[in-house]
């Protein structure tokens, strides 16, 4: 009942480290009622009238500091399998999201959404954390203790424990009574304010087109008036809302204050006997008493990383859940056949025809290819332009058998494959590693001499001659080693090395200088010999140098003349 | 005590004391925040008193206690439950007005230092850094630092109840909490620096989640989802390891406090029955009310320790809130009501940036009225600052700017009133920020009463159709939301409309058609063209197609020599 479903499900194929882990968490909560038993015995040895030498008060109080010191040992064992719970369960879900999202019928997703999924994979996954190594062990403890301890204290006053499990029972069931619906209600409210604060930061960021519009002091006020209006409509909900959080507290003092009465009764011999009746019994239940609450206590301070798990599985989903959407037409490309796969090369150049390829990303959105036809041959570089929006990066997504389309793509008169297509995107992914790893992982079989060639002819001679390891040069994380250019031409190299008969290419200059850029259009147009070389431009530069520019208009391909404008807007 | 002195040592320098002055307005809500957070530890201490105290009365007098001892324990059961919540509901109130003054003065550093003379600041990635860092801070001054005073007044009031018990017992306290600090304070360093390894692993592991799904295409079309899966493992694993030194050096100071409390404890208790004056009955009760007496006191220094990453972040919000001024040099204001189309004259204006390093290099420049001026140069030869000059965000450091009626005075920028210049002179930046909001909102910035059809029609000479597939609201559609973002060109023509709306008898344009492609950037032309010989229109562009649309070119580099040599042409 405390505990997120799903999220228990996470930890499931860890479920001996998790009991592990929650034996050591009750383990230590349990030192508290040892370390109970010595302080009775000490406060009852200050007793008038009592029989306890100081030596064994001098005893008792020394257990209790053993109490501390064995309770430091066990959490060092706690923090130690919380750890490798933690990694288990996040490696785990890193691998299930990564192979949940890159998969072909993602990359349709829009940009809004990308945040979302970056979210998942970094932020989802730690926020999992937590949850799985916090929240879950102190919520089943406090299903595990709770009874026992009310049992215990039961022998000892029985009365006493019945009045305890009333106080536990309303701390810990009376935020549950409207916590759903208030909570629901105040996540609106937090939604305007994170909104405001989004205004906030445009505010700043563009405060000098504020400043040119002579509007500084306008724009303030409004923003002042919106934020005050906000901050009394929230305050107004969270007044109702936190009323849960001294409703626990009310349920733990009325108990604690009872657990006092009751105890004085009892042992005034008022109420039922249990067991006890000597003062170091009487202290004894009066502080197990208020080590009921203990776990209550401990699961309370364990919310935020129970908000942090809930809120982290609202993005996993959102990374998973359109998984389950099915293609809503067949795909362009028919099921691979290995017969007729990469490797053949016709001797006399490649041809590629796309015929009436349509596509849309639902049944009710517009279609953004709608009957695309055109021929390409080998021989020369082919740019598709057209505004942003168009279409461009999906007619890639299309050729390279990623997104369902009608129509067909037939290379050299046969349907095209994926293997028959390399691609160079606009943010390459080199993984961390040697530079022949990176170039060998796409074409198993290639030779230092191939790798050197190719690396050479995309403008990476003199760089691989300076670099003292050569091809064996280690990519840094994230490709912070290598500038922007130099990873763009890399990975071009690397699409090259895949000797694909089609080449597709997402603005393949944005990185380079002016010169650089030349050389490498240059270096295209040599392999344009081999294959067909298609590339997305905005640039005029990328334009000019292109034999032939394809504008995608309104769902279709249209053939200009390259010098003239390219832009039909 | 030692808390207080380790304040007021780095008082001086420390940041998170630098943003104390912006929330004065606050203090009284603060105060309160304190006192409602020391009545609720107070009640506790009480319960804990009472408690103890019947139970002992009971078991060695054989008598239970008086009623006034159970009805005050009721009240401070019902009190406590009260002021929890009134404690919660206040400090999040002050939480939000504490964000929203943070705010505030964040909006009011940045109108006064942007743009910024310094030339490495980049104030748009401080805008942003600063915004993520008072929504961190919030919760420290409005609940740490209350937490922090309640905790030194609980301090002061228990040592003083204690010592009245007995010296011995006062000195247990504070010689136990003196060494709790002792030994805390060494691990803070080791533990920041943890903290900061730990925020870096996650921040690369973000970094790289970005890179496989940006080139998740790449990845799919050369199958390298196996180094993908490898990859992002190796990231993990650095984190949680990183995250591993961190949570157990953390759990250990957690128990190092933990046994000072109990040594506290024992010191208290060993005191207490030590001392011949105090009435047995009582012990129970001190030794129960000292240990609850420690819990908020604990969890001070341990907030104490965890103050670091606090530090790093009101730097940051403090270097937005004090940035110095840039704006003009204040002159007297003189009348300015000349009509018709204005020119500009520049003489040996320049302009270098707060490090010396020179932005302009002096300049000499004539606009004659209703000329259309292009501006070309190379990059880094100050077009920007040039358009900034002229548009008064920034003053020039040298020379000056004149405007030249086309009968009567010419008068120097500074001295036009600033209200009156921004209707006379303004500018398009290639970056010019389209708020959210409606359309019509945006446009309503520039002139407050702007109608409907007034916006579509200034929109429509900008170029910008409002076509009801993309705007399916007309002038009342939002801009922002549901993937209506606007589009390079559609900005830039969105700027110029909004511009235009001002009617300025200046118009300076700053690479406005840089990230348009050729038929927009006509179209945008065409409607710049198209205003009569009343504007004054200066171009600044290094696209040969749109300079070519002016009236007369001239390269900045041949701006610096001879003011005498320059051509001057009278216009149309």
């Amino acid at each position: 009942m405390l505990v997120n479903r799903r999220l228990m499900a996470l930890s499931l194929g860890h479920r001996r480290i998790l009991h592990a882990l929650t034996l050591v968490v009750c383990l230590g909560t349990a030192s508290y009622w040892v370390q109970a038993w010595f302080l009775a015995h000490a406060l009852a040895g200050l007793l008038p009238g009592q029989v306890h030498s100081g030596a064994q008060v001098a005893g008792s109080l020394l257990a209790v500091l053993g109490c501390g010191v064995a309770r430091a040992a066990l959490q060092q064992v706690q923090a130690s399998l919380a750890s490798a719970l933690g990694t288990a369960v996040r490696l785990e879900l890193r691998a299930t999201l990564a192979g949940a999202l890159l998969r072909p019928e993602r990359l349709r997703d829009n940009s809004e959404r990308s945040g979302a999924r970056r979210l998942a994979l970094s932020e989802g996954a730690d926020g999992v954390e937590p949850y799985v190594t916090a929240y879950i062990p102190h919520a089943l403890q406090l299903q595990i203790l709770c009874p026992i301890l009310l049992a215990g204290v039961a022998t000892l006053n029985p009365v006493l424990a019945a009045a305890l499990l009333a106080a536990v029972v309303v701390a810990v069931g009376a935020p549950r009574l409207w916590g759903r619906l208030l909570a629901r209600r105040s996540t609106t409210h937090w939604d305007s304010y994170e909104a405001l604060s989004a205004d906030f930061l445009e505010a700043l960021q563009g405060m000098r087109t504020l400043k040119i519009l002579d509007v500084v002091p306008r724009f303030r006020t409004r923003l002042d008036e919106r934020s005050q209006e906000l901050h009394r409509a929230t305050v107004a909900t969270m007044r109702v809302s936190l009323a849960d959080t001294a409703l626990a507290d009310l349920g733990i003092q009325a108990g604690l204050l009872a657990a006092a009465a009751l105890t004085a009764l009892h042992s005034l011999g008022a109420l039922p006997s249990g067991i006890g009746g000597e003062p170091s019994l009487t202290f004894f239940t009066l502080i197990l008493a208020s080590e009921v609450f203990r776990p209550l206590r401990d699961l309370a301070r364990q919310w935020h990383a129970g908000y942090l798990g809930i809120s982290a599985l609202g993005s996993i989903d959102a990374a998973i859940a359109s998984d389950s959407e099915k293609p809503a037409r067949a795909p362009a490309h028919p099921a691979p056949d290995p017969a007729n796969g990469a490797g053949e090369q016709p001797t006399d150049g490649h041809t590629l025809v796309l015929e009436e390829i349509s596509f849309r990303y639902g049944p009710t959105s517009p279609w953004l290819l709608n009957g695309a036809t055109i021929g390409l041959r080998s021989g020369g570089i082919t740019a598709v332009a057209g505004p942003s929006g168009a279409g461009k990066s999906t007619l890639f997504d299309i050729m390279l058998g990623f997104l369902p389309a009608g129509g067909q793509c037939l290379l050299d008169g046969r349907p095209m494959q994926p293997g028959d297509v390399s691609v160079v995107s606009q943010h390459s992914y080199l993984f961390p590693g040697t530079i022949r790893a990176n170039l060998a992982a796409v074409r198993p079989g290639a030779n230092e001499a191939d790798m050197r060639g190719v690396m050479a002819r995309a403008g990476l001679g003199a760089e691989l001659a300076a670099w003292p390891h050569g091809l064996d040069t280690v990519i840094a994380e994230a490709g912070h080693s290598l500038s922007g250019g130099q990873l763009q031409r890399l990975a071009i190299a690397r699409a090259i090395l895949a000797d694909r008969p089609v080449l597709l290419l997402d603005e393949p200059t944005s990185a380079l200088n002016p010169e650089l850029a030349g050389e490498l259009m240059d270096f295209l147009r040599a392999e344009a010999r081999y294959r067909i070389v298609v590339m997305i431009a905005h640039r005029t530069e990328a334009l000019e140098a292109a034999d032939t520019v394809l504008q995608l208009h309104e769902g279709t391909l249209r053939e200009t003349i390259p010098s003239t404008s390219p832009e039909t807007s | 005590m030692s808390l207080q002195n380790t304040d007021k040592v780095t008082r001086r320098e420390d940041p998170l004391w630098g943003l104390l002055p912006y929330l004065s307005a606050h203090r009284m809500a603060l105060a309160w925040t304190v006192l409602v957070g020391l009545a609720n530890n107070l009640a506790l201490v009480f319960l804990a008193v009472t408690g103890s105290y019947t139970v002992t009365l009971a078991l060695v007098e054989d008598e239970l206690a008086d009623p006034g001892w159970w009805i005050a324990g009721g009240a401070a059961v019902l009190l406590r439950a009260i002021l929890t919540w009134h404690e919660m509901d206040i400090s999040h109130s002050i939480a939000y007005r504490v964000l929203a003054a943070l705010r505030m003065a964040l909006f009011d550093g940045f109108s006064r230092g942007v743009p910024s003379r310094a030339p490495g600041q980049h104030t748009g990635r401080l805008a942003a850094t600063a915004m993520g860092d008072t929504e961190k801070l919030e919760f420290f001054y409005a609940h740490t630092l209350t937490q922090l005073a309640g905790s030194a007044v609980l301090l002061l009031g228990g040592t003083v109840a204690l010592f009245r018990i007995g010296g011995s017992l006062a000195a247990g306290l504070v010689l136990g909490l003196a060494a709790l600090v002792l030994l805390t304070l060494p691990w803070l360093r080791t533990n920041a620096r943890l903290g900061e390894e730990v925020q870096r692993a996650k921040a690369d592991q973000s970094a790289l989640a970005v890179d496989l799904l940006s080139g998740s295409r790449e990845i799919l079309g050369f199958g390298l989802q196996e180094h993908v899966q490898q990859q992002l493992a190796a990231a993990t694993h650095t984190v949680a390891r990183a995250e591993r030194r961190l949570k157990s050096r953390e759990a250990a100071s957690a128990s190092m406090r933990e046994l000072c409390s109990l040594g506290i404890l024992v010191a208290v208790f060993l005191a207490a029955w030590n001392r011949p004056g105090l009435d047995p009955l009582w012990i129970p009760a001190v030794v129960a009310g000292t240990l609850t007496l420690l819990s908020p006191l604990m969890e001070a220094v341990a907030v104490f320790t965890q103050l670091q990453p606090h530090r790093a972040s009101a730097a940051r919000v403090l270097e937005g809130i004090s940035m110095p001024a840039e704006g003009p040099v204040l002159t007297p204001v003189l009348p300015f009501a000349a009509v018709g189309p204005l020119g500009i004259e520049i003489q040996g204006a320049g302009f270098s940036y707060g490090d010396g390093t020179t932005a302009l290099e002096p300049c000499w420049l004539s606009v004659g009225p209703g000329e259309h001026l292009g501006i070309s140069g190379r990059s880094g030869a100050g077009k920007t600052t040039l358009a900034r000059l002229l548009v008064r965000l920034w003053s020039p450091d040298t020379g000056s700017i004149k405007l030249v009626p086309s009968a009567g005075e010419s008068v120097d920028v500074s001295s036009v009133d600033p209200r009156v210049f921004r209707g006379l002179v303004t500018l398009v930046e290639q970056d010019a920020t389209i708020f959210h909001g409606s359309l019509l909102e945006n446009m309503q910035l520039a002139v407050p009463g702007a109608s409907a059809t007034q916006v579509q029609g200034v929109l429509g000479r900008a170029g910008l159709v409002l076509d009801a597939g993309r705007w399916p609201d007309g002038v009342h559609t939002m801009i922002g939301e549901s993937g209506t973002s606007v589009s390079g060109g559609e900005r830039a023509r969105i700027a110029l409309a909004r511009a235009l709306l001002v009617q300025p008898r200046i118009l300076v344009l700053d690479e406005t058609t840089a990230s348009l492609d050729a038929a927009t950037e006509a179209v945008l032309l065409d409607a710049v063209a198209a205003l009569s010989g009343d504007t004054t229109v200066i171009t600044i562009s290094h696209r040969d197609s749109t300079l070519a649309r002016c009236d007369r070119m001239v390269d900045l580099a041949d701006l610096h020599s001879s003011p005498l040599s320059q051509p001057h042409r009278p216009s149309r």
